[in-house]
């Protein structure tokens, strides 16, 4: 069992990636942006973290970059889960360090298989 | 199929832009850039990995004790200056000379400057021993359709750890996809050596019998930090040439995301040219006054011309490319000139990423060269020169392009000592008034710097040697069917101002009629279009004629004699910019529209004709000779040079 934090400015989404990774067993924080996702971070201290790229007040990217001066995401899979697939802002995400780069739509079975494989 | 001499030619071609990338980043090698060597590191590499599968040895061989030095000056971290600089780029020359050799197929010894250089850097070169392994790249790696087994090589990029990877979680996991075995490959550097930010070493993992869309599933989620080499199907972002040493940083990911098609530049040429030919058919069923069409029929007829202009839009783009081609060639020349001129100068590029058409590029090497090498020699003052002037002690030239219309427009730009100009002549020039003033050699007031000898002059002796090599900047440009013009500010500096056509297979032009016989006169330089009254023009003692206009006073000729047809009959005169003599008018009998024309060379026919830059097939299907009305009429004719309109018409 792993503890997920996701974070994503859409109520559904964060339902939908709550409910898929619940029912495999593992458990769910969530946040609503960066900030928010910032603050969940260190207090739950999850083992991976899946964010949407566009939010408000903080998006993504910044949070990436954030969480990796943070101890508690300095080695963290940070998975970035989107719709965009601009070269320049992939290329901005690995500058950022962030762990992957995953396009929406997402399969449940692909999201529970990447817990496996990076937390 | 291509055969293998096509894929020479593609690697060939391919060195070209590798030894651009190289020459880039060598120039531009600064403190701490490790960037810009390992750009340089990747090319010279690229550059060894294909020659190494067509065998150029002596080509390989040196790539190879070059690329050594690169990667030791790179992985101790360290950006080289001074001599180990100027070998570098030394080094960079000889490649591109060797790459020359392979092209022509000398065989010859290599020069004495070339053997030097290569002697230097055997001297600290390391054994070629594992030359042989580490090329050619890949092929061996891509396991045939029969084999049950898949080996993968996997490279961390230095962000690796720093994304939250672990090796450990990786193996692991890929264990449930049928991972066998797996190995660390290539050379781990030594402990005191390690960053612990960085991931050491690369593995090699073998899977039997594996799923290979699962474990492109897999390892997709890797692709902002690992590159995968191996793994058949769509690309994980793989770098073409298989790259021993992980890379310092990502940036060759961007220049890889739009996909590339190679194709021979004459392929393009029959293109264009028969997009060209196509326009010509299309204008003539649009004209034709004879065939009345339906209704629909007309729609139909200009939703074609629509897409035809569209589609010589976008064939015009293929052949596009930025400038930057040319433009990286000029940190190198700055570099050598500063060097024996004594003079400290800083270049600056802006809008290297402009467009133009290849055909234009090609040629804009040597008026740039030119260009720059003059505003070094005569606008930058030396150093000291400078700050008793209260001028930086650094001079700054800036190099720009950008899109003017259909136009691109070049600018070298100096802050150095500028044209000390004569006020009157400069004044002149300016007004346009140069006609006037025939017993000073309206051509040599005018041309002033773009003349060649000009500075030996004793009427211009203040500005002696202004003007060296301007003469060869103003011939290919005008030759290029573009325009240069020079704006000075005496003590301030000085601008050579280029402007050339986007693309030298299509013009605008206006279509007119002289003595019964079209012609074209490009759109780029006219002004205006106005109709004449004897009374507004003058006739001067010499019996030139002077249109006075609006308070302006311009030069007004006759194309109609100028051309060898007799007078013009019409009142109508158009405005012609002829940018180094300033606006003049010329006399037509008719306008007959403004076109898009393809340009044909007359010149392989009838060698160079003064006064004629191409000539054009109009609609109804007759030839119309292109002028160049500043030829036409301030170029005299130099005996032997060329010949007359007459012997053509």
């Amino acid at each position: 069992m792993k503890r997920v934090l996701a974070i994503d400015d859409t109520h559904y989404m964060l339902a939908m990636l709550s409910e898929c990774l619940q029912e495999a067993g593992h458990s769910v924080v969530t946040a609503q942006d960066g900030v928010e996702g910032l603050a969940q971070l260190r207090e739950h201290r999850p083992d991976m973290v899946i964010t949407d790229l566009n939010m408000p007040n903080m998006d993504g990217l910044q949070f990436v970059r954030a969480a990796r001066r943070d101890p508690a995401g300095i080695d963290l899979p940070i998975l970035l889960l989107t719709t965009e697939t601009a070269q320049n802002l992939r290329d901005e995400a690995a500058r950022a360090h962030a762990t992957g780069w995953l396009c929406k739509p997402f399969e449940p079975d692909q999201i529970l298989r990447l817990v496996e494989q990076l937390a | 199929m291509m055969d293998e001499t096509d894929f020479r030619k593609v690697f060939l071609t391919e060195c070209d832009e590798l030894m651009g990338q190289l020459r880039d980043s060598l120039a531009t090698l600064g403190d701490d850039d490790l960037e810009q060597l390992n750009t340089a590191f990747r090319a010279v590499h690229s550059v060894k990995g294909g020659a190494a599968a067509f065998g150029m040895e002596e080509l390989v061989r040196f790539a190879h004790i070059f690329e050594d030095r690169l990667a030791g000056l790179r992985d101790q971290g360290k950006c080289p200056v001074g001599a180990e600089r100027d070998l570098l780029i030394r080094g960079g020359d000889v490649l591109e000379l060797l790459i020359e050799r392979v092209q022509d197929e000398v065989q010859t010894p290599l020069p004495d400057w070339a053997a030097a250089t290569v002697a230097q850097f055997d001297g600290e070169a390391a054994p070629i021993s594992e030359l042989s392994n580490a090329s050619p790249p890949q092929q061996g790696e891509v396991p045939d359709a029969e084999s049950e087994t898949l080996t993968l090589t996997l490279r961390p990029r230095p962000n690796f750890f720093l994304s939250g990877h672990e090796p450990g979680k990786l193996i692991s996991a890929a264990q449930a996809l049928g991972l066998t075995d797996f190995s660390i490959a290539g050379d781990v550097a030594k402990l005191v050596d390690l960053d612990p930010s960085k991931c050491p070493f690369e593995w090699t993992l073998t899977f039997d019998d594996p799923d290979v869309e699962a474990l492109r599933d897999f390892f997709s989620v890797y692709d902002l930090s690992l590159d995968i080499e191996g793994l058949p199907g769509p690309t994980l972002h793989q770098p073409p040439s298989s790259d021993r040493h992980p890379p310092v940083g990502g940036s060759d990911h961007i220049a890889r995301s739009n996909r590339t098609l190679r194709v021979e530049l004459s392929r393009i040429d029959r293109i264009v040219n028969l997009v060209g030919e196509i326009v010509i058919a299309q204008a003539a069923l649009s004209q034709n006054s004879t065939l009345t069409l339906a209704d629909e029929a007309t729609s139909t007829v200009d939703e074609l011309s629509r897409l035809i202009r569209e589609m010589q839009d976008s064939v015009m783009s293929i052949r596009a490319q930025p400038i930057k081609t040319v433009f990286s060639r000029m940190p190198r020349v700055v570099r050598d000139l500063s060097e024996t001129l004594q003079r400290e100068v800083r270049l600056e590029v802006e809008g290297e990423q402009t467009e133009v058409d290849t055909t234009v590029i090609e040629e804009l090497v040597e008026p740039l060269t030119h260009a720059l090498r003059n505003a070094m020699d005569h606008g930058i003052e030396p150093p000291e020169e400078r700050v008793a002037k209260g001028k930086p002690r650094q001079g700054t030239i800036t190099l720009s392009a950008k899109h003017r219309g259909e136009q691109v427009v070049i600018t070298v730009r100096d802050d150095g000592r500028g044209i000390p100009r004569d006020k009157v002549l400069n004044s002149a020039i300016d007004r346009g008034l140069i006609a006037s003033a025939e017993g000073l050699s309206p051509e040599a007031i005018d041309n002033l710097v773009f003349l060649p000898g000009f500075s030996t002059s004793s009427e211009v002796s203040e500005i002696s040697g202004r003007g060296v090599g301007m003469d060869v900047v103003k011939r290919k440009i005008t030759g290029l069917g573009g325009r240069c013009r020079i704006e000075s500010e005496p003590g301030e500096g000085l601008a050579i101002i280029l402007t050339l056509p986007l693309t030298l297979a299509v013009l605008d032009g206006m279509v007119v009629r002289i003595c019964g016989e079209r012609f074209v006169i490009p759109l780029t330089g006219v002004v205006e279009a106005v109709r004449i009254r004897p009374s507004d023009v003058e006739t001067m003692p010499d019996g030139s004629w002077i249109l006075a206009r609006r308070g302006q006073h311009l030069p007004l000729f006759d194309l109609g004699t100028l051309l060898g047809l007799g007078p013009s009959s019409g009142g109508l005169g158009l405005i012609v910019d002829t940018e180094s003599h300033g606006p003049v008018v010329v006399l037509v009998d008719l306008l007959l529209g403004q076109r898009q024309v393809v340009l044909k060379s007359v010149e392989t026919n009838y060698q160079h004709v003064r006064g004629v830059s191409g000539a054009t097939i109009l609609g109804d299907g007759l030839v119309a000779l292109i002028l160049d009305v500043t030829a036409l009429i301030f170029e005299r004719v130099e005996p032997g040079a060329s010949h007359g309109l007459e012997e053509v018409a």
